[in-house]
């Protein structure tokens, strides 16, 4: 069992990938109601609008929700000693699945502050969005 | 004019639930080794014969779980057993595809399109996929254009616990969280568990604090609040009134259903709280014409603990945020003030695969037939069942009504 899953990368989203590779975060923006759209799409949710720009934005986050895998999630994981899956939020008001590293599971709060971590070393070729204590 | 089923000065047509089939759970050492498509022909079969009707009298099939072939499914069936059909179906509604089969098939025979419908889940796994594999990851999908495949599948963001947990830590958060109730509603369905000899946790009751005690899978979601996959695997029968008529149990009318649906991986939900059973629930309600203080008893999903929760908060059994209280005062037994998973639940009985879904309409289905022996609701005449697809994520809402 080899570990991890790389992303399966789609062409809409290549710029958020492109982004975290120079260490930034870059979400589309709806110019129709002006709202953020993650993930990546050719439209916006929210009111149906086509016309999407990417934006680079603040990656500073708070907590939105965690837990940790007392069990491993799957075999493609198992390799990982309790991580601590995630979802922050951004400024923005966007939230994104994530890990915290660098965390005690004791110390993890709802609503703390998060820096992000921009992880190159999981995946040959890719950077993940990961975040820790602030 | 809205020519809907009971709408207008028209009288309900409402379809009924006639019969039930339901193999005991098995651990998975001491399964059958019939194929799915065997044991698929013999619940149809089982379950026709619990109605006191016959292959000849069946022209519809609601069918999942048959192994044997990705796709026709109907068709695979309907041959097997030598039938023509008239209605053919197999929803793809995870954990509420046996809830969501039953109302398609009402639907069905509502119109006039079918008059018997069987609804049958042979409650078995799909062969192990390969390393590799996209089906290795299990509910979640790693093929190309997958938004998990993309942003939650690389960060190990899979599977339910985590997504489960992911959602209870939430709740905790806006609601407030009582780890002793959520091991209080294990030990009531275990105790109902232990009046229904199909269970698998028959006969094992579990304490408040053994719940408690059992090891941390993701937080605050113990291993005992999980669900245990097992083989099984059940089928009902539905009907049009007029073939009702010559049965041989208490017809069961199936009085008002609704669907809701929303994002297949909680992370995306605006709101993790607000799941979709509240709108199927408001819609089945609302047909049926009655609330949910008029239900006798209940049968929802119940894959998590967490599951219950939100369900019982949703469909209105008590207002957002009381849930914990509700779990630390009511009674579940089937002489308590709200019976619940009264044939022990999943938690009790075991998931056998997406037949889990149907332990819970099996059982909803005999409490308002009244068959349900020593473990019967007195005066059971109206009864809610859930269903719960992936996380949160397909949720159907069935109310059950003992036909006059
Ligand atoms: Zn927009």
């Amino acid at each position: 069992m080899s570990a991890g899953a790389p992303p399966v990368v789609t062409e809409i989203a290549r710029p958020w990938w492109d982004a975290l590779a120079r260490g930034e975060v870059a979400v589309q923006s709806c110019s129709s109601c002006a709202g953020w759209v993650f993930y990546p799409r050719p439209f916006c949710p929210s009111c149906g609008g086509r016309d999407l720009a990417w934006r680079t934005v603040d990656p500073a986050a708070t907590l939105y929700t965690w837990t940790v895998a007392e069990a491993p999630v799957s075999p493609h994981f198992a390799h990982l000693h309790r991580p601590v899956l995630a979802v922050a939020e951004l400024g923005i008001g966007v939230r994104v699945p994530t890990t915290l590293v660098h965390a005690d599971p004791d110390d993890v709060r709802i609503g703390m502050a998060l820096t992000p971590v921009f992880d190159a070393g999981t995946y040959p070729g890719f950077t993940l969005l990961r975040y820790r204590p602030a | 004019m809205d020519s809907r089923p009971g709408a207008g000065d028209r009288p309900p047509l409402r379809a009924r639930l006639v019969g039930a089939a339901e193999y005991p759970a098995r651990r998975f050492s001491q399964a059958p080794t019939a194929t799915t498509l065997e044991q698929a022909a013999d619940l149809v079969l089982l379950a026709l014969a619990d109605a006191g009707l016959t292959l000849a009298d069946l022209d519809g099939l609601s069918v999942r779980g048959v192994y044997v072939s990705d796709q026709f499914l109907p068709a695979t069936v309907a041959e097997y057993l030598g039938v023509r059909l008239r209605f053919g179906d197999a929803p793809d509604l995870g954990g509420a595809t046996a809830a969501g089969m039953v109302w398609r098939a009402g639907a069905a025979i509502e119109r006039g399109v079918a008059d018997v419908v069987v609804c049958v889940y042979p409650g078995n796994y799909p062969p192990p996929a390969p390393d590799g594999d996209w089906r290795s990851f299990g509910a979640s999908s790693y093929l190309p254009g997958s938004p998990q495949a993309e942003f939650e599948i690389p960060l190990g963001h899979l599977g339910q616990n985590v997504p489960y947990a992911l959602i209870a830590q939430r709740y905790a958060h806006e609601r407030g969280y009582d780890p002793r109730a959520m091991a209080r509603l294990v030990v009531q369905q275990r105790r109902n568990a232990c009046a229904n000899p199909a269970a698998i946790t028959f006969g094992q009751p579990v304490t408040e604090d053994d719940v408690l005690a059992s090891r941390m899978i993701a937080p605050p979601l113990r291993l005992l609040e999980i669900v245990r996959p097992v083989r099984g695997g059940a089928a009902v029968v539905l009907a049009s009134p007029a073939v009702a008529a010559r049965t041989r149990s208490r017809p069961v009318e199936l009085a008002g259903y609704g669907e809701g649906i929303a994002t297949k991986s909680p992370h995306w939900a605006r709101d993790l709280l607000d799941v979709p059973l509240r709108e199927a629930a408001a819609t089945a309600f609302a047909m049926a014409g009655v609330g949910p203080a008029d239900v006798d008893a209940a049968q929802v999903y119940d894959c998590y603990t967490i599951a219950v929760l939100l369900a019982l908060e949703a469909a209105g059994f008590c207002p957002a945020g009381e849930g914990m209280e509700f779990l630390r005062t009511r009674g579940f037994g089937p002489g308590g003030d709200f019976p619940l998973n009264t044939n022990g639940g999943q938690l009790g009985f075991g998931q056998a695969g997406g037949a889990g879904g149907m332990t819970h309409v099996v059982e909803g289905y005999r409490q308002a037939a009244g068959r349900c022996g020593h473990r019967q609701v007195p005066g059971c005449g109206t009864v809610f069942v859930s269903g719960n697809g992936g996380v949160m994520s397909e949720q159907v809402a069935l109310v059950l009504r003992a036909a006059a």
